[in-house]
């Protein structure tokens, strides 16, 4: 499928995934350009400015400590999207390995690596990673490596059975019979033919990703104070001054909404454009 | 040197014991349109919150008894001693179970039992009077408990007759007494804890029913972070206490669903040890028929410290820099509308032996705020351009708190100390950092502190005390803190006190930091309710609790 | 039939033991153990050794390990470190709870997901698809603390309204208890049902290009019919699958439901030891959980064969 076409099936056919697009591709560029956009730093505080409604000078009013909050929601599109991005790439790279290899090459592997699978998928996906955020500490880090875990096992499940769908299609046994070494094709064409399955199960899980941190802030296990997240600033002052200063929770949760329905819009429009069982011609 | 006890009122006690409840009934029959606000009516039952589950109901055991442990059992039994309610007056402590005692020689105390305490009607104990072995058998357990370290230098505790006990000391200490009335340090009927051959004293007090004391309300029932059911003692030895017919003490960990709750009156009360903070007592202002209060507090500020025997901690100079670089008047009107004290520390703002800042005279000047200064004196210390570290922090005491790390670290800033923020979970704060346990360039932000007598604050600047966060080994300032031990009378006690305390805020070990008034919050018909915190008295002070 | 289910059985037990390790080894890795915490500030050292001689510390990983499972062979799943309450009957009394809420939450994410999945897959693409889908995805992008508190917070200043303190037992007042549970089930219940809907509208998508629903058109019979007798029974069994999912990640969202709504479950239970690092409490309870899921995972494969003969013959 040619990139104009399919930009055209997306904006055309796809409304909603086409508005999902847009606003991810707005929340990369605030992320990338947060530094020009914020008119405050992010840690900046003013006593004597503490808890203001939203004026001309501070857009989304000003915090606990005086911190200008739409600085600290532009910040936080910075961190949200480097958690989210950085989180992925590790559960992708992780989900891809474990389900390539136990889907194509099946056996003893397959069988050992899905009971790993089993075991990880029965523990209740938020007591994980807690769990390993006790373990490792409180810290950006390992709030991505603890949200990368966790997922990887989950979505390892979903390359592996686009890995065996590939596999059993006839040009593949073709090529092996052609006698093209395993390693070769496994690269050249089980993974270019799983790729889409890739996509679409990172695209949703981004959003889940913003949503899961949110939630671990929540319990106090989340990235820690002072860096801006959309979480962090929700489940924390946004909720103990939800009635007495709104801004606090409705621009930050507006922004943490928005990205978590972009990126599933685009997510659901991707499946519907890029499976081949769900193409419509 | 014998004292009178029976009413922990400044009166003359037998005259109070005799005469309050007549008299104010005399009163009120005299003056038919007196407010009924004035008379203490019985019955009700009130519902409060407690933050979190007690761990346990053994306060001896071999771990440190936490805080809600206390809160809870301070319903159920009652200490040898009190607090009085006006601590700056009194400067001492007032008989609980104690009724009257005297001291034959500087290390013999001889304290005297009321006659008629009873147990709670619950087996096995079944209401059977406290006796002076109860206490005794209690201090076996002291002795052998984590609490033990209140009591270095009692060497026997012996049951003269059943309502005398005497303690033997190997020499004068002065907070003996206070510390008798430390909220750890509950009396024990033997029988009530379970048979257990390797538990301390041969009994295992931890589990919910073994909880039967003398103390004010009964614990009926407990649901494990649901609520906590206490009833009235029936046979209570204050007669006509409490008023309540009881309190339903909700577990509550979220401070959006206590005050929802508050608002809809599912709860009458909520106080600060709830982590009630001023944006929440703004709101609760227009709640119906909900009281606001103020009320200072038995307890430390949050304080910035490194270690004396490392950099940059060493030298006095940064530590005074640190100090000017925090502008307290900033801090107290930004975070706190309801106000607060621009210093806290080294002891509490409310002790009788506290000098107030104003007071401090020309060591006043380290607790300005004062950034050129501050910068002079980093360069003088050597360090012209500030200082890279790293400030640690705990995500275990809740947001607000690294909420002003964050502050912390951006005051410093301005004056070139660039801190990096590390939050550490609970458990591993507790083992490492606040276990002293960290490394040069380090600054750590410590909790306030709510303890029992002012010694246990002392005590945290002398080697070897585990709350000695800054590793400090300064002989004078031991010296002080002995020389405030040794001493007999509460003058002398006071004068050795208030020298520690200017040797303090001259060498800067911590630099205190500005600390919030304490609310209280409540519905308007719960009266009685002394918001006075020393150690976690919780339930003591609802036994003077009614319901209008 | 039941070689299939020996087979899914036989399958338990790597898992199960899997579980086992991961569960006990990960509470002995976390930093700042249980002894130090149970002393905070104060170090007895001596204590401290006995205390852990006397919970077993000391010894070799392995045969902490092989005592631990050799006690629950025996059914005993240990006791708390600091109330000294028995783990079972911890899991007697919060289970219900967390199953109740995740039960709740499970059938509104159903009913939810599969109504809006089957209406966007009948009208794809059109306006009726992508309101009736923004609509369910709006609520899948506020996290559940955050509406949950919006519940709490607003009603009680409006409405005088605020949520129960306290559980309310179903056999004493059954209207109390299904109004406690329906609000933080109804929260809960929104965010799971989302997966539900995308797969139901996937499944029926599929379902409506098959050649005997167009046969089903061209003999002319109504769309109703279609749709309800032929289409979505079959789309619907493969959503089938994703149950047990659905399960693990309500039991994982009830952690913060409990903690909003003051519900004693299991979540909020986990969540505390954790924080005390209370290793029998939460070694035991991950691995009910843990257990609870497989068997869920079991029952939906099983009810997944029944329906679909096809699994049944290749699994032989």
């Amino acid at each position: 499928m040619k990139l104009r076409s399919f930009l055209y099936k997306l904006l055309v056919k796809k409304p909603l995934g086409a508005f999902g697009a847009v606003v991810v591709f707005l929340m990369l560029l605030v992320a990338l350009f947060a530094d020009l956009l914020a008119p405050f730093g992010l840690n900046e505080t003013s006593l004597l400015e503490t808890l203001k409604a939203p004026s001309a000078e501070h857009w989304f009013g000003t915090d606990e400590l005086g911190r200008d909050v739409y600085s600290r929601v532009v910040y936080g599109a910075r961190v949200s999207m480097y958690v989210g991005m950085a989180t992925i790439a590790i559960s992708m790279t992780l989900a891809a390995l474990i389900g390539i290899i136990s889907g194509y090459y099946g056996g003893w592997f397959d069988l050992l690596m899905q009971r790993v699978v089993d075991a990880w998928m029965s523990i209740p996906g938020l007591v994980a990673v807690i769990v390993i955020m006790a373990l490792l500490g409180p810290g950006m880090l390992n709030v991505i490596l603890a949200l990368g875990l966790s997922q990887a096992f989950r979505e390892s499940r979903v390359v592996r059975s686009a890995a065996i769908a590939v596999r059993d299609q006839p040009f593949i046994e073709a090529i092996i019979a052609a006698g093209a070494p395993r390693r070769r094709v496994v690269w050249l064409h089980v993974f270019p033919n799983v790729l889409p399955a890739i996509i679409i199960v990172a695209s949703n899980a981004l959003g889940f990703i913003i949503l899961t941190e949110a939630a671990v802030s929540f319990l106090g296990y989340g990235i820690p104070a002072p860096i801006p997240s959309w979480g962090g600033m929700l489940s924390q002052s946004g909720r103990v001054s939800m009635t007495n200063a709104p801004w606090l929770s409705i621009f930050p949760g507006l922004a943490l909404s928005l990205a978590v329905f972009g990126f599933n819009m685009l997510g659901d429009a991707l499946r519907d454009l890029l499976d081949p069982r769900l193409r419509s011609d | 040197m014998t004292r009178n006890a029976l009413c922990p009122r400044r009166r003359s006690g037998a005259l109070c014991r005799a005469l309050s409840l007549p008299l104010a009934a005399l009163l009120i029959a005299l003056i038919g349109l007196v407010p009924a606000a004035s008379a203490q009516k019985r019955g009700g039952v009130l519902s409060a919150v407690l933050r979190e589950d007690p761990t346990g109901f053994d306060l001896l055991g071999p771990k440190k008894a936490s805080w809600v442990t206390q809160s809870a059992m301070s319903f159920t039994h009652n200490r040898l001693f009190m607090y009085p309610e006006d601590d700056r007056r009194e400067g001492g402590v007032v008989g609980d179970l104690v009724e009257s005692w005297s001291q034959p020689s500087p290390t013999v105390y001889l304290l005297k039992l009321h006659q008629g305490v009873r147990f709670h009607p619950k087996p096995p104990v079944n209401g059977r009077e406290l006796t002076a072995e109860d206490v005794r058998w209690t201090f076996e357990r002291v002795m052998k408990s984590p609490e033990a370290r209140l009591f270095k230098r009692v060497k026997n505790v012996v049951a003269v007759d059943p309502y005398t006990v005497r303690f033997e000391l190997s020499a004068p200490f002065g907070p003996f007494l206070p510390n008798l009335a430390a909220t750890t340090i509950v009396i024990y009927a033997k029988e009530s804890g379970k048979p257990c051959d390797t538990c301390n004293g041969g009994r295992d007090f931890t589990a919910v029913n073994t909880a039967v004391g003398t103390g004010p309300f009964m614990l009926e029932e407990y649901q494990e972070g649901q609520k906590l059911v206490f009833k009235r003692h029936p046979n209570y030895f204050r007669k006509g206490r409490p008023y309540l017919d009881g309190i339903n003490l909700y577990i509550m960990k979220d401070n959006a669903a206590q005050m929802a709750a508050l608002r809809t009156g599912k709860v009458q009360l909520l106080e600060a040890w709830n982590r009630v903070d001023h944006q929440m007592a703004q709101e609760a202002k227009e709640f119906p028929r909900t009281v606001v209060e103020l009320f200072p507090i038995y307890a430390t500020g949050e304080n910035i410290v490194g270690r004396v025997d490392k950099k940059p901690w060493n030298d006095l100079r940064v530590r005074r820099a640190v100090s000017l670089a925090i502008d307290r008047e900033g801090w107290l009107k930004g975070l706190w509308p309801m106000g607060g004290k621009r210093l806290s520390g080294p002891i509490p703002n409310a002790s009788a032996f506290d000098i107030p800042e104003d007071k401090l005279g020309d060591l006043a000047k380290w607790y300005r705020y004062d950034v050129a200064e501050a910068k002079r004196l980093l360069a003088q210390a050597g360090y012209p351009n500030g200082f890279k570290g790293k400030l640690i922090t705990t995500v275990g005491y809740g947001p607000d708190y690294t909420s002003r790390t964050a502050l912390i670290k951006d005051m410093l800033g301005r004056v070139g100390i660039e801190l990096e923020i590390v939050a550490q979970e609970y458990p591993q704060w507790i083992k490492h950092t606040y276990a002293g346990n960290f490394s040069e360039w380090s600054l750590v932000h410590i909790p306030q502190w709510g303890l029992g007598d002012e010694d246990e604050w002392l005590g945290s600047y002398t080697p070897g005390d585990t709350r000695n966060h800054t590793h400090l080994n300064d002989p004078e300032t031991t010296r002080l803190v002995e020389q405030s031990r040794n001493v007999a009378t509460i003058a002398d006690r006071t004068l050795a006190i208030q020298s520690f305390q200017r040797r303090f805020h001259d060498q800067m070990y911590r630099v205190f930091l500005p600390f919030q008034n304490f609310v209280l919050l409540r519905r308007d018909n719960v009266m009685g309710f002394v918001p006075k915190i020393k150690g976690y008295d919780f339930g003591k002070r609802f036994e003077t609790v009614w319901l209008e | 039939m039941r070689t299939y289910l020996v087979q899914r059985l036989l399958m338990m037990v790597p898992t199960l033991f899997l579980v086992s390790v991961l569960v006990f080894s990960i509470m002995r890795v976390i930093p700042g153990d249980v002894v130090s915490l149970m002393f905070e500030d104060l170090g007895y050292a001596d204590s401290i050794e006995q205390m852990q001689a006397k919970l077993g510390l000391n010894l070799p990983f392995y045969e902490q390990y092989a005592r631990w499972v050799g006690e629950l062979l025996r059914g005993n799943f240990g006791e708390s470190l600091w109330t000294q309450r028995t783990v079972a009957s911890q899991i007697a009394q919060r289970l219900p709870v967390t199953l109740q809420l995740s039960l709740w939450a499970i059938m509104i994410a159903i009913v939810l997901g599969g109504v809006i999945g089957v209406v966007a897959a009948v009208r794809q693409d059109t306006a009726t698809d992508m309101v009736s889908r923004s609509g369910a995805v709006v609520f899948l992008s506020m996290p559940t603390f955050w509406l949950g508190t919006l519940v709490i917070v607003f009603p009680s200043k409006y409405l005088g309204w605020s949520p129960s303190v306290t559980l309310i037992p179903f056999f004493e007042d059954p209207l109390g208890n299904a109004i406690q549970f329906i609000v933080p089930a109804a929260i809960l219940g929104s965010h799971l049902g989302a997966p539900i809907m995308r797969m139901s509208r996937a499944m029926m998508l599929e379902v409506l290009r098959q050649d005997y629903i167009r046969t089903a058109w061209s003999k002319g019979m109504s769309e109703p019919h279609i749709i309800m007798r032929h289409a979505v029974r079959n789309a619907m069994i493969p959503v089938v699958t994703i149950l047990g999912i659905q399960m693990a990640q309500a039991f994982g969202g009830s952690v913060i439901m409990e903690t909003l709504f003051q519900l004693p479950g299991m979540g909020s239970l986990l969540i505390e030891t954790v924080r005390r690092r209370d290793f029998p409490m939460f070694q035991s309870l991950v691995l009910v959980l843990a257990i609870l899921v497989m068997v869920v995972n079991l029952l939906v494969d099983l009810t997944y064969s029944w329906l679909d003969p096809r699994i049944r013959t290749e699994a032989k």
